[in-house]
């Protein structure tokens, strides 16, 4: 699977466990990112973008714990992408 | 009356009200619209200023915005000033009439550039609840004397604009601060979740190897001892055996039910054939029954497939039929048999034991449901008293139902749980008997009789 | 089946568990050896030839599959001895991981009785005599 979608799929289920179907609903918000269920991800156009977009999107409403939370999410992931392609806000 | 088009500036306004989206910097946003648009309508203002004050009559926050939009209200005016209590323009705020004042330099920072151009401040009281939430200062190009009752009442219809941009800036910051909070609250808990499966998870194995050696060694010392047992001997020794198992049946029962409730556990059904399955697990039991001179029938019948996991049906039954054994006499009977309504299977299981009294019916599918032990010393080897738990959670995983129906003490007593049949309907529908567990998968731990 | 001329090898680090299991194995006149972690298993497994290899996953230093790992890329002398996972976890994962690196079958040291594992490692020695 794409590393990034991987990402997102990881950020938005661990998210979900937390807050439930809203996390979904934010994750639908953010430009170039479709989502139907955790694990059917459609993302278009700049993927790190997207990673970042949805970051944000969620650290928007829920501040910097989500922060924290999307980090130690895509920690499996974290060697599948090169750190330049990491989006700042979730590098360690 | 207010003119056509101030009616329309005004419209406009509430509706950029009501559509800015980013709502916990409205006010940033929306006065400076607010200004712009005023002065478009032909108005002069130099600035606007909003001071909002809490129930003390104290100010809690101020606006500025100018051309430039870089200053403070703190920079250009004295806010303490606006409020001075006993002044003129005070008590007309407070009796919630508009004030004019001439004497620009009192409020003014004479250090503002624009000083110069301003003749006038227009002080309006808003309003919220019928008390002063605080003031909308208007700075004037004109002189006091050159003011319209018009002014005024444009004014009067913008304070109540500014107060629900405030009003709304201010829910959404309570919300948005109320949401992290719960935010934090559920990622620690969910922090904790994973702790504590990870600690059973842990205990439960380290348990496992001491409580295998006890059991294997105790085994030992039953069946392959060296020297014959005395009968005081055997007795401990099978009674510490039994107690072992029931220890190491407790640690995956426990194990099971924190799977069950952290939702590790997923429900994967198919459609299978419950008659075959049921057929196998008493063949798996027959040993056991045997050395308890216990009659296991099955009466079957043809069935259509039931839509389940046959996995977690496997740990029911064994659940079920291993109480069944526990509770019946030696040369008692446990009869299997099935019912159908076209919707659903019911499995039935019987046994001729010791039975249940009616009071205690409803206790049983809870956790360590104790009876009285009046009428269950006949099950010296007990169970954990999470067995029915486990199988009542399955159940209700499955879309199912599990009851028990008994005569009362020495009648025996017969336990059931019913399964959705594969028909069309439901294997169109099947998704929704998916069960996807949280997070990582956990298998169930083996059920043991 | 001549027990006495069967030779079983018993790999598990906790000191109870593996003289138990070569006590009950023993009782049945088997020839039993043991060690007591992966890598003096690995050792024994390649010096000698044996019937039936009784393999603990959770073992310090090297554990349970990386011995089978080790055994799949490297096999020199060893061909077709069926090695038998003794697991407490019950882990489909672990478990899968076991066959995919050539294990013959799994045991669950707590869910089976003494008597139990003598079946169950009668039959597997059955299955390859």
């Amino acid at each position: 699977m794409d590393p990034y979608v991987e990402a997102v799929s990881r950020i938005i289920k661990e998210q979900q466990s937390i807050i439930g179907p809203v996390a979904v609903d934010q994750a639908n918000k953010v430009t170039g990112l479709s989502v139907g269920t955790g694990d059917d991800v459609q993302i278009s156009g700049n993927k790190k973008q997207v990673l970042e977009g949805l970051v944000n999107q969620y650290a928007k409403l829920f501040g910097k714990a989500s922060i924290e939370v999307c980090k130690e999410a895509i920690e499996p992931v974290y060697d599948k992408i090169p750190v330049g392609d990491l989006p700042d806000i979730l590098k360690n | 009356m207010v003119s056509e088009d101030k009616i329309r500036v005004f419209l406009k306004l509430q509706q950029l009200a009501l559509d800015i989206e980013e709502s916990t910097k409205l006010l940033e946003q929306f006065l400076p619209a607010v200004l712009q648009d005023l002065n478009l309508a032909g108005s002069q203002y130099i600035f606007l200023a909003a001071l909002f004050i809490d129930d003390s009559g104290n100010i809690k926050q101020t606006f500025f915005t100018d051309k430039s939009n870089n200053q403070t209200a703190g920079q250009v005016t004295k806010p303490e000033n606006f409020l001075q209590k006993g002044s003129e323009w005070e008590m007309k705020v407070m009796y919630g009439e508009a004030a004019v004042i001439s004497d620009v330099a009192y409020f003014i920072n004479p250090a503002y550039p624009e000083i110069s151009k301003i003749h006038s401040l227009l002080m309006l009281p808003i309003q919220h609840a019928q008390k002063l939430s605080g003031v909308l200062i208007l700075a004037r190009s004109k002189t006091a004397d050159q003011i319209s009752a018009e002014e005024i009442e444009f004014g009067e219809m913008i304070t109540r604009l500014v107060n629900l941009s405030f009003r709304l800036q201010d829910t959404e910051g309570s919300l948005t601060k109320i949401t992290q909070q719960v935010y934090e609250m559920n990622a620690k808990l969910h922090q904790l979740d994973k702790l504590k499966d990870d600690f059973v998870s842990v205990a439960s194995h380290e348990l496992r190897t001491p409580m295998t050696a006890i059991r294997s060694y105790v085994w030992m010392a039953l069946h392959r001892s060296d020297v014959p047992l005395s009968q005081k001997l055997e007795k401990y020794l099978y009674r510490t055996l039994v107690s072992t198992e029931r220890l190491i049946s407790l640690v995956n029962d426990m194990l099971n039910v924190s799977r069950i409730e952290s939702g590790h556990i997923e429900i994967n059904p198919q459609s299978f054939d419950i008659v075959a399955l049921v057929r196998d697990i008493m063949e798996e039991v027959k040993v056991k029954a045997d050395e308890k001179r216990l009659q296991l029938l099955t009466l079957e019948q043809k069935l259509p497939p039931v839509f389940a996991d046959s996995d977690k049906v496997h740990e029911i039954l064994l659940n079920l039929i291993g109480n069944a054994m526990k509770f019946c006499y030696p040369g008692g009977t446990i009869a299997v048999s099935f019912f159908t309504d076209g919707q659903m299977v019911d499995i039935s299981i019987k046994d001729s034991g010791a039975g249940i009294m009616k009071d205690d019916l409803s206790k049983l599918f809870h956790k360590f449901s104790r009876l009285d032990n009046s009428y269950t010393a006949v099950s010296t080897s007990g169970g954990t008293g999470l067995g029915l738990y486990i199988s009542k959670s399955l159940i209700d995983l499955m879309h199912g139902k599990i009851w028990v129906t008994s005569e009362g003490v020495d009648k025996g007593a017969t336990f059931s749980f019913s399964l959705p049949i594969a028909s069309q309907q439901v294997l169109q529908h099947a998704e929704q008997f998916q069960v996807k567990a949280k997070g990582e998968v956990k298998p169930l731990e083996p059920a043991t009789i | 089946m001549d027990n006495a001329k069967t030779k079983i090898l018993i790999i598990e680090d906790d000191q109870f568990l593996r003289e138990f299991y070569q006590e009950l194995l023993q009782g049945e006149r088997y020839i039993v050896e043991a060690e007591p972690d992966g890598e003096k298993g690995l050792e024994a497994i390649r010096q000698g030839q044996y019937n039936l290899i009784l393999l603990d996953i959770m073992m310090p230093k090297i554990d349970g599959l990386q011995v089978l790992r080790d055994l799949k890329i490297n096999p020199g002398n060893f061909k077709n001895t069926p090695i038998v996972v003794l697991t407490n976890l019950g882990q489909d994962a672990i478990i899968k991981q076991a066959f995919d690196l050539g294990a013959a079958g799994y045991l669950i040291k707590s869910a089976l009785s003494p008597d139990q594992v003598l079946k169950e490692i009668q039959s597997y020695l059955q299955k390859n005599p």
